[in-house]
């Protein structure tokens, strides 16, 4: 607990001492936003708007030993500012947040039949509907974001079954499965995080679709050339997009379509220019606010 | 549009382009049930290009969970470090005097940060730019 003028030293001091990130919670700010009308609405506690100072938090790992550098570090930003700060330790477990907001995700349509469903919750499906069981982890790949919503669309629109594809940065693993169960013939999906990997592996055995999809511990980049495609989805970032463009490029088969999103709009040029210079045809593009979501064909 | 009512607030400071769903995005977010992995994505996208920057964001959660966010210009530390010409900061700053910036250039940052720092009027900010200066072992010169 610090006064509001020495939040970023104190920031700095934690960074310094190597945590990942730190943590404010800065009721000046939320009144702040108050007094100038920002908000239409709020239901903030009131032992967090009354208080007359500000949280800075850091998570260290607890085998680290950061005490000492801590202490002196502390000791010097009160000293530079004339004030004095309180300091707390708390344990904190991994269960108590990582899958709180599970309790706010339910079971989405997109496009015309693809339904996602997270595995906890109970669906009747429809005769045509594709419904998708999903539990995402800490991997990408829910659903909700517009840039996995418009993957989805595109290939259902899209693709007609007997597909090879891949699908690069897999995450949850929502847009492989989704392409076997649209009729692809063979989905490899890569991930160069173990985490989705392990991820997506435990969703293609909860979809049944071992058969058609294989997924990799992979970069792209080490991706063997040689094979021709005929879909190639991303939804990555504009800059990864771009940088992966040569390369679908010559893995695409003639005719064959790449989906790609997680473009923010303001970098559409990036990829537009990447796809002329790579002599590849801009199909369709869906874009949402600030995103942007495209399927390209290769002449 | 039917108004939202917030119901937190979350200020975080990250390295640019490299927001996980690890602490302490996790904890923080988790909290008030707001997808992680979303904003982790969204943060990503938006900060890729400023890598090696941390690249401060106040999130705010509404009543559905649904979230949106600001980016705010790099901390006062990190400004400071740019404009001295330094890496990091002293361990020991009282002892150790690692690096001098000019009171012009403290307005300056201050003028930069003045819309997200707490501070009433411009002399506040500098005030508040100067600790972070000191305690960083960064001395002020005229």
């Amino acid at each position: 607990m610090a006064e509001p003028q020495c939040v970023d030293a104190l920031a700095e001091l934690f960074h310094q001492i190597g945590c990942g990130g730190v943590v404010m919670e800065d009721p000046f700010s939320a009144r702040r936003h108050i007094a100038n009308g920002d908000w239409d609405g709020y239901e903030l506690p009131s032992d967090f708007i009354e208080r007359e100072h500000v949280v800075v938090k850091a998570y260290f790992p607890q085998e680290r030993d950061i005490s000492q550098a801590l202490t002196t570090g502390l000791k010097q930003v009160e000293t530079s500012f004339g004030t004095s700060c309180r300091l707390s330790v708390e344990d904190v477990y991994e269960e108590s947040w990582a899958d709180s907001w599970k309790e706010y995700y339910h079971t989405i349509r997109i496009g015309e039949r693809l339904v996602i469903k997270p595995s906890w919750e109970e669906f009747t499906a429809a005769s045509d509907d594709v419904v998708i069981e999903l539990d995402p982890g800490m991997a990408f790949g829910t659903g909700l974001h517009a840039t996995t919503r418009f993957c989805l669309e595109l290939m259902e629109k899209r693709m007609q079954g007997g597909e090879k594809v891949v699908d690069v940065g897999t995450g949850s693993g929502i847009l492989a499965i989704s392409a076997a169960r649209l009729g692809a013939a063979q989905v490899t999906a890569i991930d160069v995080d173990e985490v989705a990997v392990q991820a997506a592996r435990k969703n293609v055995v909860r979809n049944r679709v071992e058969g058609q999809v294989t997924v990799l511990n992979l970069n792209f980049n080490h991706m063997y050339e040689n094979e021709s495609v005929d879909l190639i989805i991303a939804n990555l970032t504009a800059e990864l997009v771009v940088e992966i463009l040569p390369r679908v490029n010559r893995m695409l088969s003639p005719g064959g379509q790449f989906i790609a999103s997680g473009i923010v709009a303001d970098k559409w040029f990036l990829v537009e220019d990447a796809l002329r210079k790579n002599g590849l045809l801009l199909q369709e593009r869906l874009q949402d606010q600030d995103w942007l979501g495209i399927a390209i064909r290769k002449g | 549009m039917v108004a939202k009512k917030v119901i937190g607030t979350i200020k975080l400071q990250i390295p640019a382009g490299k927001a996980t769903p690890a602490p302490p995005v996790g904890p923080a977010l988790g909290q008030y049930a707001v997808n992680i992995m979303a904003f982790c994505k969204d943060y990503n996208a938006k900060t890729a290009n400023q890598a090696g920057f941390i690249i401060p964001v106040e999130i705010t959660v509404f009543e559905d969970r649904s979230f949106t966010f600001t980016l705010k210009s790099p901390p006062a530390s990190d400004l400071l470090k740019k404009a001295a010409g330094i890496e990091k900061g002293s361990g020991v700053p009282n002892v150790d005097k690692v690096a001098r910036v000019s009171r012009d250039k403290v307005k300056e940052i201050a003028e930069q940060k003045m819309q997200d720092l707490n501070a009433a009027d411009i002399q506040a900010a500098m005030r508040m730019v100067e600790g972070t200066a000191r305690s960083m072992g960064i001395v002020v010169v005229d």
